[in-house]
């Protein structure tokens, strides 16, 4: 690349951006950008295998570039980096994960009991030592030859330049930003209701223990707060606020637990916690992406009291209409289901694109995404998502 | 015996007050037993109706599922054994390259509280066994669940494996989970689809009493 091309390459990234968080905001632009939820279906879609491609990084590179040259999406979730098996396998295991030519798969696991519940907040990393890496890999797994450790140590430096290097090629070579910082204090930002449901319990587990033993999982949600959000939440109203230069989005939340707690027990346990973070988002004028797995459009009225521009919901399974008329404050991501990707025409496709973008997209306040994670072969068929790139990319509103 | 408090503790997801109920049911001679399991199929009723409007949520219906469970296990050794309370047996599973099983399991709590024997093939069930095991057991009744999109696809090769057994017409075939629509129903070629658990069960006790 010339000097004049990663200029505009620059230049084509800070554009988007601006797109973004005004949309973000309800502020009108000329455009609606597409944040293309695209993960381990962009693999088949370029014809490489999907053994290969999660643990070949030359694989994976050429399977994002292929998708980047051929859609002209604005942002993508996945730069290749998810489900990449090269370091549990040097450890000569495949921990939860499997895959096969047609797909990636997690086995259900959970590295806890009510009984263990606690010891695990106490010392997480001592907790991971004793109990979460031996089921993983082994009772005897410290004791891997020094071999075996470095390689293990060897994929996990590849793994790292991987991302940074992938990181540089969306960015710097097709002026793809990045969605939102992640967060110092743990990674993503996790509540305990749902580190319990996604890693700790599992959903069987918590739903039982919700009734069968209230008072530790409130427990442990309070302890969880101290350890993990209060912090992030005093970081919040100490930062200079909006980084609009550099990230889509402030901060990224990801929420499930709310698919399994009734109305009571979502004011009880999530509700507490999420609220505090998001009046401290809201008094900076800080915008905050929160994907819903599954539904969330009867607790929708909860995010309407918080001024537009502060929260951005991008909906799975929730009809985008349906959504903005139980919350107008809040702004959408998402409209762009796998039926109508992997089932429809490209002429339905735009048309409900159109539909989208005129409806909910003109006085701000939307992005088009997919609410599904494209994961497989027959998620989308490849000129569905070219017919709607090439005519979000022109529609001006 | 007070069956109305049994189907009241049922439906209010009361576990103490109705395993202590059922436990009496158990010191009394377990003569009521048939009695006692019949308001808890009425009360698991409930459940579903209040997860429809909107009161319950699928933790609600993932615990309903367990402590009746446990309260079949507790009145398990007065009952006579020979299925007479079943309305008939039926197949569930989830389909094959699919590992998703919580849908599936608050489904398979809600057919046994409407009194079917169901045989459970588990996770990741491919078509052949899925046939076979409907050929040797003389199943009329099949559900498959599967929340994957691939999961639409597996289901059609079910319903095709059917097909080419010369099978289709003996069976009746619904499929239910997050992907499955009125339009995917049509594609897989199936009979019914759902997506409450408490249609699933309408649907099948009409099957079988048809
Ligand atoms: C829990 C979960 C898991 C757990 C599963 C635990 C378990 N034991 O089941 C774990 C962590 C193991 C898991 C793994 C994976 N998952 Co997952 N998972 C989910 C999640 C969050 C919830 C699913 C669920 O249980 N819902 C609750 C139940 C009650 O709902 P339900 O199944 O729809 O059932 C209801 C009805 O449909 C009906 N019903 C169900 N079955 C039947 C059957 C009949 C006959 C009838 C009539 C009715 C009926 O009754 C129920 C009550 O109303 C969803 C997201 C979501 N919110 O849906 C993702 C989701 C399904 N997973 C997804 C993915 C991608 C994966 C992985 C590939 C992970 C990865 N590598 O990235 C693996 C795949 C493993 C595999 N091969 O199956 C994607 C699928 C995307 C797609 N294109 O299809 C989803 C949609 C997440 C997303 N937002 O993209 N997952």
């Amino acid at each position: 690349m010339d000097k004049a091309q990663k200029q505009q390459m620059k230049d084509l990234k800070a554009e988007r951006i601006r797109l973004f968080r005004d949309q973000a905001n309800f502020k009108p632009t000329e455009r609606v950008p597409h944040f293309c939820n695209a993960v381990t279906w962009k693999v088949f879609d370029a014809g490489e295998s999907l053994p290969e491609a999660l643990t070949d990084f030359k694989v994976m590179e050429r399977v994002v570039r292929h998708f980047l040259e051929t859609y002209n999406v604005d942002g993508l979730m996945d730069v290749g980096i998810r489900n990449q098996f090269n370091v549990t396998e040097a450890f000569g295991s495949e921990g939860y994960y499997y895959y096969t030519e047609e797909a990636v798969g997690i086995k259900d696991h959970a590295h806890c009991t009510v009984d263990t519940l606690m010891d695990y907040l106490e010392d997480p990393t001592r907790y991971t030592w004793e109990k979460i890496l031996p089921e993983k890999y082994g009772e005897d797994w410290v004791n891997k030859d020094i071999e075996t450790w470095r390689k293990v140590f060897w994929e996990y430096l590849k793994y790292t330049y991987f991302i940074i290097h992938m990181g540089s090629v969306s960015g710097k070579e097709f002026g793809i930003p990045s969605l939102a910082p992640n967060n110092p204090a743990k990674g993503a930002i996790q509540f305990g209701i749902e580190e319990m449901e996604s890693n700790l319990l599992g959903i069987k587990d918590l739903s039982i223990a919700l009734r069968r033993n209230k008072d530790l999982i409130r427990d442990f949600c309070e302890k969880w707060d101290e350890k993990y959000i209060d912090p992030l939440i005093e970081k919040t109203y100490l930062s200079d606020g909006p980084q609009d230069d550099k990230y889509c989005f402030d901060a990224s939340i990801i929420l499930l637990s709310h698919n399994i707690l009734n109305p009571k027990q979502f004011d009880t346990f999530l509700w507490p916690s999420l609220k505090r973070l998001l009046d401290a988002y809201a008094f900076k004028g800080m915008n905050v992406r929160i994907f819903a797995e599954g539904s969330i459009l009867r607790y929708a009225d909860k995010f309407q009291y918080y001024p537009k521009g502060t929260v951005t919901m991008h909906l799975e399974q929730d009809d985008p209409f349906a959504f903005r008329e139980a919350a107008p404050n809040v702004a959408i991501m998402g409209g762009l289901s796998t039926e109508l990707l992997s089932g429809g025409t490209p002429d339905e496709c735009v048309a409900h694109t159109k539909k989208l973008c005129d409806e909910l997209g003109r006085q701000g306040g939307f992005i088009l995404s997919e609410g599904k994670m494209l994961s497989y072969k027959n998620d989308c068929t490849s000129d569905n998502l070219k017919a709607i790139c090439d005519f979000v990319s022109e529609y001006k509103l | 015996m007070d069956t109305k408090a049994i189907l009241d503790a049922m439906a209010d997801l009361e576990e103490d007050e109705l395993m202590e109920m059922m436990q009496e049911v158990m010191d009394n001679g377990g003569a009521d037993v048939n009695d006692a399991l019949d308001a808890c199929q009425e009360g698991m009723k409930i459940v579903g109706e209040r997860f429809e409007e909107g009161e319950y949520f699928v933790g609600d219906l993932i615990y309903a599922g367990e402590i009746l469970t446990a309260a079949m296990e507790i009145v398990k050794p007065a009952l006579s054994g020979d299925g007479s309370q079943s309305v008939g047996k039926m197949i569930l599973c989830t389909v094959k390259d699919d590992l998703h099983d919580i849908g599936k399991n608050i489904v398979r709590a809600m057919l046994e509280a409407g009194g079917f024997e169901v045989i459970d093939l588990g996770i990741d069930v491919p078509p052949e066994k899925i046939v076979e095991t409907a050929k040797a057991e003389g199943i009329k009744i099949i559900a498959l669940s599967g929340v994957l999109t691939l999961a639409i696809d597996s289901m059609k090769a079910t319903v095709d494996a059917f097909k080419a057994a010369g099978m289709r017409d003996d069976v009746k075939i619904i499929v239910g989970g997050a992907p499955v629509s009125e339009a995917a129903c049509a594609t897989i070629g199936a009979d019914e689809w759902a997506y409450s658990p408490k249609k699933t069960v309408t649907v099948c006790q009409g099957w079988a009493a048809s």
